[in-house]
């Protein structure tokens, strides 16, 4: 990452490690209509804590609330009770955007620009001096991998290619919090495993990151903590590792080995002897992603291969 | 202002005054007539603020632990506390005023008379809404020095790259068919009108395209951004929402005036390479820089003084009332007296000064075949006495009266040119006497014509201290004049109208092409007026009804005389629905109307329509006051004290429209 290119911070309210960065109190959002009758209750009572250098993911199904928190954080919408601060600054204050980047879950951008031209507007809503700006915009084309396609305006892009422009977007001021809503939306596989590894690497880098996704594996491959909201109830809170820990089962893994039924007779009576019961046997299979993953790292690795079918005719 | 070209009648015609530093006491009134107008939308903006304040908190952790309100800070709630006082006040002044006797007035507020009650009332209205504004402005004007113009400008910028990408700029080539067509192959017209309609026309189709455009762009601009949420990444940057209404407003502004600029210039190229008439050239390719006197109508008996009376000027009939007549003959007492206050003379070294004129005749009489009205000008300074005996300069020991020495004088004298040998003598008369008499000069309908005035004649009114005159009425001017020119009518059964801005002296000449560059300023205000409007109609209402919104009161500011009378109760027929019952019953709108229930049921509802009328009054334009290129069209200077005032005016009709934005855009939820 380039180095950072916002001068202007309030030196007063710099956060430590392990700061509280977004605090919510009591956080509540009510739609109402014309008249100001209650409509729905979006978010109610909504109490968060977000500390520094962690990623944390907002999980709940659709009208669970999630979006609205993140529009609240973002000063978007306006809380009906309670209070929402970021950077120990009310959420309604623009000052603390010089700290935040953003990732809106479509890629709400300008169609009429090309990728330069986008990353040099945004650039300017930070007051970057031009050299910094052209830089910044440069290293993250690179970074998003849209060299090529830079001077196409983004009408002509992919969902998928929008979405990384709309990452590099959010990154041109070197954040210290992001708020990725939907981050792998429209990404292919790679594309996905890619915006997983940029997550973590903003993570190693200091940076919070706030997420939300419908995508449970993808929360799951890279939060640290989570939230479970469900009709703006927070229903659930923790480390996500602590949170999917199955305490009452035990997995056991094992290499240079096939399951035999002498293996099995074993293990049984192992268990039974600790007072466990059995309830399966196999072997593990590994998952789509990683197939892929490995898939694609070979195919680069041989250029030419592809896939045949197998002599005997079966697929 | 109201400089409203009126292409039947072909003369410039000006029914508000112009507004010229010179008349410092109206445009003092016209700032405290603001004070109360913005101020009282201030204390009204400033309640519903308050109330939005504490309905909808944001509320921010002081250091020492307690809470505080961000929208509504103690130096709001103390203006609006104060404002609120004087307000009370000047309403207690109200019943004062209503209940008070009859008493001499002392003060004069554009032109209605004030007692010294009616003035505290005034008064008090305006302190109140000073103070209302700085409540309502504070945060306004706290958060413009928060205004970073790098935002501003790549906002403006995007702005500008999406109309020209959109390929809007299309559009204004549109204007070109004006140009490809003239005005002359479709109106009968004189030689000397077409440049006027050549201007009037281009400037109209220039006005429509670039309002228009201007009003789509402007309008549809926000709202597209929130439908469209692109303003999610906008407003999620450290961008103050002032901003983006300020570089939205902007960029449209620049994009507009980029285009007027060409058109203007393509204009005036065309007009210079085409073939434009000698008569027009002479009409209107000039920028007259003109001295105008105060016309007053009055009645004079022979061998006196001219006395103000009740005489007004004739009414012929007309339903134009904007001139008034007065009647010809050899022997007709009825005078059209123009006073000047002040001079054109000084350092032009030149022995003559042009008085030029444009009259309409109405004719009693077909009158002679190709012959115009015969109009003797009376030119008099303030030294002038007709009745004072003087030495007599042929007799001396001997006294005679000015008026029988000038006229012995100036016998063989008339109607002498530059030029000519008698010239010098006039000249000598006119500085001796401090008087000039043109007689029989032959006027046609709405021609511009001119005739020499004597170096002399100034030179005599500059000197001295004119004596405030008892009999005329100069109370109009703030000083008494140094010189009057009487018309007088000499063709009878022939009626000569005037009024006040068809005679003065011609100062000096300036450049077309500057002139006409000009008055696009006036476009370009409208254009502001028009995008500033509309951009603050977008921060809470759709694209549509914003563009709708914006256009009926720029249309509505076309209107505003009109709708002034109305909320007035001037209007003809009284109120709007008045008006519709005498349509129905086919009453005549000079008869007074049976009061029967239904009539008066009407009538009270009219009172409250006017009442409400009256208090959003100032929402419309005045559009018509920046119809500058009427002036181009008629051949006259437009002077940078007439582009500074309305440049003020502007900015006082403009910035409360800017305050409401700020507010607006402020309050919205932009997710919501």
């Amino acid at each position: 990452m380039a180095e950072t290119a916002v001068a202007e911070r309030p030196v007063a309210t710099q956060p430590k490690v392990g700061d509280v960065i977004v605090e919510t109190r009591n956080l509540t959002k009510i739609y109402r209509d014309f008249w100001g009758r209650k409509k729905k209750v979006a978010l109610n009572a909504l109490d968060l804590q977000i500390k520094r250098g962690e990623i944390f993911g907002l999980l709940g199904p659709n009208g669970s609330g999630k979006t609205t928190t993140i529009k609240l954080l973002l000063g978007l919408l306006f809380p009906t009770s309670g209070e929402a601060t970021v950077f120990d600054m009310p959420a309604a204050d623009v000052r603390k955007n010089e700290r935040i980047g953003y990732l809106p879950e479509e890629s709400y951008l300008y169609r009429f620009l090309n990728a330069e031209e986008t990353l040099d507007f945004y650039g300017r809503l930070f007051d970057m001096p031009p050299d910094v700006r052209k830089k910044r915009a440069a290293d993250l084309i690179r970074l998003v991998g849209l060299e090529q396609d830079r001077r196409r305006t983004l009408r002509e892009y992919s969902k998928g290619m929008r979405q990384r422009i709309g990452l590099a977007q959010a990154l041109i001021n070197d954040p210290e919090f992001i708020i990725l809503d939907e981050p792998t939306s429209g990404l292919d596989p790679n594309g996905t495993i890619w915006m997983k590894d940029l997550i973590r690497q903003l993570r190693d880098q200091g940076k919070t990151v706030l997420m939300c996704s419908h995508r449970l594996d993808d929360v799951q491959a890279v939060c640290d903590r989570i939230a479970i909201l469900f009709n703006g109830d927070l229903q659930e809170l923790g480390k996500v590792n602590t949170l999917v820990e199955d305490a009452v089962r035990v997995e056991v893994r094992a290499v240079n080995l096939r399951l035999t039924d002498a293996l099995r007779t074993d293990l049984e009576a192992v268990i039974e002897k600790h007072g466990g019961k059995v309830e399966s046997f196999g072997h593990p299979t590994t998952t789509l992603e990683d197939l892929f993953k490995k898939v694609v790292e070979e195919s680069k690795a041989r250029p030419g291969r592809r896939w045949l079918p197998a002599t005997d005719g079966k697929v | 202002m109201l400089a409203s070209f009126a292409p039947l009648l072909g003369v410039m015609k000006f029914e508000t005054e112009p507004l010229t530093f010179e008349n410092w006491r109206r445009l003092s009134w016209m700032g405290i007539g603001w004070l109360q107008d913005a101020g009282g939308f201030a204390m009204f903006g400033l309640a519903l603020w308050i109330l939005n304040g504490f309905l909808n908190p944001v509320n921010e952790v002081l250091p020492n632990g307690k809470k505080r309100n961000r929208l509504v800070g103690p130096g709001m709630m103390l203006a609006a506390g104060v404002a609120l006082i004087i307000y009370l006040i000047a309403l207690a002044l109200i019943f004062v005023v209503a209940g008070e006797t009859p008493a001499t007035p002392r003060y004069t507020f554009i032109g209605r008379p004030l007692t010294r009650m009616d003035m505290a009332l005034e008064m008090a209205m305006a302190v109140a809404g000073l103070v209302a504004i700085i409540g309502f402005g504070g945060p306004f004007v706290r958060d413009c020095f928060r205004l970073r113009w790098g935002r501003v400008y790549a906002l403006a910028k995007l702005s500008y790259k999406e109309a020209v990408r959109r390929r809007v700029v299309w559009v204004f080539l549109s204007i070109l068919i004006l140009y490809l067509f003239p005005a002359r192959w479709f109106f009968q017209e004189k030689p000397e009108d077409e440049l006027k309609s050549i201007i009037g026309v281009t400037t109209r189709g220039m006005n429509v395209l670039l309002i228009t455009v201007g009003l789509l762009l402007a309008s549809f601009s926000i709202p597209n951004d929130i439908k469209n949420l692109t303003i999610h990444t906008i407003v999620t940057k450290p961008v103050e929402r002032f901003e983006i209404i300020l570089g939205r407003f902007l960029g449209y502004l620049g994009l507009v005036t980029a285009a007027l600029f060409i058109m203007t210039a393509f204009g005036l190229l065309l007009i210079n390479a085409g073939n434009v008439s000698d008569e027009a050239e002479n009409e209107s390719m000039k920028a007259r820089v003109a001295r105008y006197g105060q016309l007053e109508f009055v009645k004079v008996a022979s061998k006196q003084k001219p006395s103000a009376g009740d005489f007004t000027g004739v009414d012929v009939g007309r339903e134009d009332t904007y001139r008034r007549y007065i009647a010809g003959h050899p022997q007709s007492p009825q005078r059209a007296i123009w006073s000047f206050t002040s001079v054109p003379f000084g350092s032009d070294k030149s022995d003559h000064v042009l008085l030029e004129f444009a009259f309409d005749i109405y004719r009693t009489t077909k009158g002679e075949e190709g012959a115009g009205v015969q109009v003797t000008f009376d030119m008099v300074t303030h030294q002038w006495d007709a009745a004072k005996k003087i030495d007599d300069p042929l007799n001396p020991g001997a006294q005679i009266t000015m008026e029988d020495a000038y006229n012995r004088d100036s016998q063989g004298l008339a109607n002498a040119k530059p030029g000519d040998a008698n010239w010098k003598k006039v000249d000598d008369l006119a500085e001796r006497y401090g008087r000039y008499v043109y007689r029989n000069w032959q006027i046609f309908d709405y021609h511009t014509s001119s005739i020499p005035v004597p170096a002399g004649l100034f030179r005599n009114a500059e000197k001295g201290t004119p004596k405030r005159a008892e009999a005329l009425s100069d109370t109009s001017s703030t000083s008494p004049p140094r010189l009057q020119v009487q018309v007088k009518c000499e063709t009878p059964s022939q009626f000569v109208g005037v009024a006040r801005y068809d005679l003065y002296f011609l100062v000096t000449e300036g450049n077309f092409s500057a002139n006409y560059f000009k008055g696009a300023f006036g476009l370009w205000y409208r254009l502001v007026i028009a995008l500033a409007i509309s951009i603050t109609c977008s921060t809470y209402l759709p694209g549509v009804l914003s563009f709708l919104t914006a256009m009926f009161l720029f249309i509505a500011g076309f209107f505003l005389d009109f709708i002034t009378e109305v909320a007035r109760g001037l209007s003809i027929g009284g109120g709007p629905l008045e008006s519709l019952t005498r349509l129905i019953n086919n009453n005549v709108a000079t008869v007074d109307l049976d009061p029967t229930p239904t009539v008066r049921v009407f009538q009270s509802a009219d009172r409250l329509i006017q009442w409400g009328f009256r208090r959003v009054l100032n929402v419309f334009p005045d559009v018509d006051r920046y119809g500058l290129t009427d002036y181009v069209a008629q051949g006259f200077s437009i002077g940078p004290d007439l582009l500074l005032l309305n440049l003020i005016t502007l900015i006082g009709y403009v910035l409360p429209w800017l305050v409401a934005a700020y507010y607006l855009m402020k309050a919205r939820e932009i997710a919501a």
